[in-house]
């Protein structure tokens, strides 16, 4: 007689269908798109999206949630589905990015700002320096790390939205952090001595 | 092998410097205000839904990239269009020169793809039996695998001649083979009047009177003559010369055309002086020169031109030093001396 384990409860068991399941819709668009707003512009400005593009591109992200929510299957979460919709249009967008005709500098030039803007031109600061960090990784090691330090997924989660294997994913994180580490510390150093 | 518990974020890790955790954490709550999001959505479902279905949508978009990519496509197909249109131009030109080549003639130039090229028997001599046209060719594929394909059968009928190849026409179709051998001890550049006089020889056989009368003349040129073929030669381009090597690389028809001589030097000397002369037109940068002044040294000791063969042998001498063929035409002059001695 063959003895069945009952299965763990964990954290990664997809959440309860919503009310609006039973109306043939799984997700109601107002959700999605409440969601999206909510963590797509931040996901593609740190995987790389340039700043003057980032609310276009999650526009787009969230056009192709919206008219392809009914095809969802349910085989991912609802969030890792639409991360994973975010990394193919961040993908796209610095492709197109590259391919730009314009000559394009790596850092915008130092602006005089009022005080009452000051908190908008240290948020801008700090960003572009978080954004060089993470330059230095590897597509792939970026959208790992990203997704796992920033986002905060799990790792499961996190190999489910960039479509790799869990090991894959983990290796990715690794090599990432390690090269992340390497590069804060180097910067670090460059700007101590000025 | 990678360990795959979930590691410690780095905000929350000793590891990470606090800067860098500092930063990790803010980008966390780098959150769009409100306003943002409610813009966001707001023009996120107006794209959504204007523009008709989704399908319709992505047919356009696809469409677009399409007509933004027709220009590369236009260029490609132009590109490969004019690259195939050489091609063709080359191939045209290519098969014009073989037929012109085997209109005239040659005997080891194949006929065009798909029709028989007229063999036209160059400028008979008009003492030479037919019989003595006859090239050999059996001989001549047994001793040479190279030279068995491109030697054409005679189109009059005459069998090949039943004489055995003879040990200078093995010899020919031996340096056939190897192309570079003959030319490799000879200096071309400084040739001198040796080869200088074939050449006026080969510009005087070059017109339409055949014979004797081109063999007399050919004998009677002068130095002057010989230096303004020089010259003339000297100024071909490479690539004409290259062009001339290519009408047949293997040396095949040159060794047809010299057996031919030799064949018929026994019974028309002025025939054998006459195909030598048409080698030297037809090749003159051939890699059968040694066979072919040699072949005219004795042709000229067996029409009697005993000086002018003297004066060939002192040039061949100076141009072929380790030539193989000195013996043999030094045999031939001794020959000679002994039948002036003999009346």
């Amino acid at each position: 007689m063959t003895r069945y384990e009952a299965r763990p409860v964990s954290e990664d068991v997809p959440a309860p269908m919503p009310p609006a399941a039973a109306s043939g819709e799984k997700y109601p668009t107002q959700m999605v798109a409440d969601l999206g707003a909510l963590f797509v512009p931040q996901t593609l400005r740190y995987l790389g999206v340039p700043e003057d593009i980032v609310f276009d591109a999650a526009q787009d992200v969230l056009v192709v949630a919206l008219r392809r929510i009914r095809d969802f299957e349910g085989r991912s979460t609802l969030k890792t589905w639409m991360y994973g919709i975010c990394i193919r249009v961040a993908q796209e967008q610095r492709r197109k990015y590259r391919n730009r005709r314009e000559v394009l500098v790596e850092a915008l030039p130092e602006v005089t700002a009022p005080p009452s803007q000051e908190p908008a031109v240290e948020k801008a600061e700090w960003r572009r320096a978080l954004c060089a960090v993470l330059d230095t990784l590897t597509e792939e090691q970026r959208e790992a790390f990203v997704l796992f330090e920033i986002q905060r997924l799990t790792m499961k989660e996190v190999a489910e939205a960039v479509h790799c294997p869990l090991a894959t994913a983990y290796f990715r994180h690794k090599a990432a952090r390690g090269r992340v580490l390497e590069a804060f510390k180097q910067q670090a150093a460059e700007d101590e001595n000025g | 092998m990678v360990d795959q518990r979930e590691p410690l974020r780095l905000f929350e890790s000793a590891e990470a410097p606090v800067q860098l955790r500092r930063l990790l954490m803010r980008a966390h709550e780098d959150v769009p205000s409100l306003a943002e999001q409610e813009r966001l959505v707001e023009a996120a479902r107006r794209r959504s839904t204007a523009g008709g279905s989704a399908g319709a949508t992505s047919r356009l978009r696809w469409a677009a990239r399409v007509a933004r990519h027709v220009p590369k496509l236009v260029s490609a197909i132009a590109l490969v269009g004019a690259g195939v249109g050489v091609g063709v131009g080359v191939h045209h030109m290519s098969e014009a020169r073989h037929r012109q080549a085997a209109m005239a003639g040659i005997p080891g130039m194949p006929a065009p793809l798909g029709r028989e090229a007229p063999l036209i028997v160059p400028m008979e001599a008009p003492n030479a039996p037919v019989e003595d046209l006859a090239p050999g060719a059996a001989q001549v594929t047994n001793d040479s695998p190279r030279a068995q394909a491109p030697v054409r059968p005679r189109p009059h009928g005459t069998m090949p001649s039943a004489a055995t190849t003879t040990s200078d026409g093995a010899g020919m179709a031996d340096r056939s083979e190897r192309p570079g051998e003959g030319r490799g001890a000879s200096d071309r550049s400084g040739s001198g009047s040796g080869l200088g006089s074939g050449s006026a020889a080969g510009s005087a056989a070059g017109s339409t009177v055949a014979g004797s009368s081109a063999v007399s003349r050919s004998a009677a040129s002068g130095a002057s003559r010989n230096q303004s073929t020089l010259v003339a030669r000297r100024e071909r381009s490479p690539s004409m010369q290259e062009q001339e090597r290519s009408v047949d690389g293997s040396g095949s028809g040159e060794a047809a055309l010299l057996l031919e001589a030799r064949q018929a030097l026994v019974t028309s000397p002025a025939r054998a002086l006459f195909l030598a002369q048409e080698h030297l037109r037809r090749y003159p940068h051939g890699i059968l020169d040694q066979e072919r002044e040699a072949l005219t040294i004795e042709a000229l000791v067996a029409l009697g031109k005993v000086d002018e063969a003297r004066a060939r042998a002192r040039a061949f001498e100076r141009t072929y030093p380790a030539s193989p063929h000195r013996a043999r035409i030094e045999h031939a002059l001794a020959r000679a001396v002994g039948a002036e001695k003999e009346p």
